[in-house]
């Protein structure tokens, strides 16, 4: 996929990841994998600048004697995620014209 | 390697961090390999899984914006400091070959992109920074020359920087090269540039 769209779809796959339940960077690898390839040494710089963009909040929790950061979505990261949804309606009607001009051919 | 191993290499690599950055980062890498254990996986193994610690590094260091600090100043040097080479790919990227002096005494060489031809500045990032990693906007290998038929080594003080398609009008570079405790930046003489000059710039 195409770098840049890939890091904006990133951003979104991994607010998506924490906007039901708070989890931390193992499980948010785990659940976004199966729609987007990210490594780890990927996703911490993007937690890092997502929290710094305040659309995410970190939140440590103590876990069987070790701390586990847990990612907390802001409103700012739930509006981000919604601003996404609206934008790609109109990349699905992009989409539905070329797949239509590319069949016709 | 183990864990131990491990992460006192990932330190060592990140040492230029501020201290609480590093540490964060630490903090992330460890909290991943307990929660992997926890999956039954051995800490050689998932070690082994998180891929080149170089690339790592690479990627955590190239995050991190860096800046040109206005009070050191940059002499103008392309003897210690050249871009040898520079075309638009087709593409759309675009390619430079960096030449920069090998061995002891260098200490930091900086990249800047620039988006236009007045020498905008675009992002900066050190050049060991971009070495595989993939939060970065061009990657950089060694320069291998084509010559009859063959592909040749041009040894280690030479590079390749590719950038990703970002501007549609082109692209430039600054660099900026300390070594020895001295200060040297390389721009495009054939525009007679000042230090703070253009930077060598390719059109689209």
């Amino acid at each position: 996929m195409e770098t840049q769209l890939k890091k904006g779809l990133l951003d979104v796959c991994i607010l998506a990841a924490i906007m039901n339940e708070d989890s931390y960077g193992y499980r948010i690898i785990e659940t976004i994998q199966p729609y987007i390839t990210v490594s780890e040494s990927t996703l911490y710089p993007i937690l890092r600048r997502l929290g710094e963009a305040g659309l995410l909040e970190v939140r440590p929790v103590e876990y069987h004697g070790r701390t586990r950061k847990y990612y907390h979505i802001t409103q700012a990261g739930i509006d981000r995620v919604n601003l996404f949804l609206n934008e790609w309606n109109e990349v699905m009607t992009i989409y539905r014209f070329v797949n239509k001009e590319a069949n016709n051919k | 390697m183990n864990k131990q191993e491990f992460m006192k290499e990932l330190s060592n690599r990140l040492s230029s961090l501020s201290e609480t950055d590093k540490e964060e980062y630490l903090e992330d890498y460890s909290e991943l390999i307990d929660d992997k254990l926890e999956t039954g996986m051995t800490e050689e193994e998932i070690i082994e899984r998180l891929g080149d610690i170089d690339a790592i590094a690479g990627s955590i260091l190239s995050s991190i914006p860096v800046t040109i600090d206005p009070d050191i100043v940059y002499t103008e040097n392309h003897s210690v400091i050249d871009c040898v080479n520079r075309y638009r790919m087709e593409d759309g990227q675009y390619q430079f070959t960096l030449k920069i002096p090998a061995g002891t005494g260098l200490k930091e060489v900086l990249i800047e992109i620039t988006q236009d031809d007045n020498g905008t500045p675009l992002f900066c990032t050190n050049l060991s920074y971009l070495n595989g990693s993939e939060e970065y906007h061009a990657v950089i290998r060694p320069y291998y020359q084509y010559n009859g038929g063959n592909y040749s080594y041009q040894g280690s003080d030479y590079y390749e920087l590719i950038t990703e398609k970002m501007s549609e009008n082109g692209i430039g570079i600054r660099l900026y090269l300390t070594v020895d405790d001295k200060h040297y930046m390389a721009t495009d003489t054939a525009l007679k540039s000042t230090v703070k000059g253009r930077g060598y710039w390719l059109g689209a």
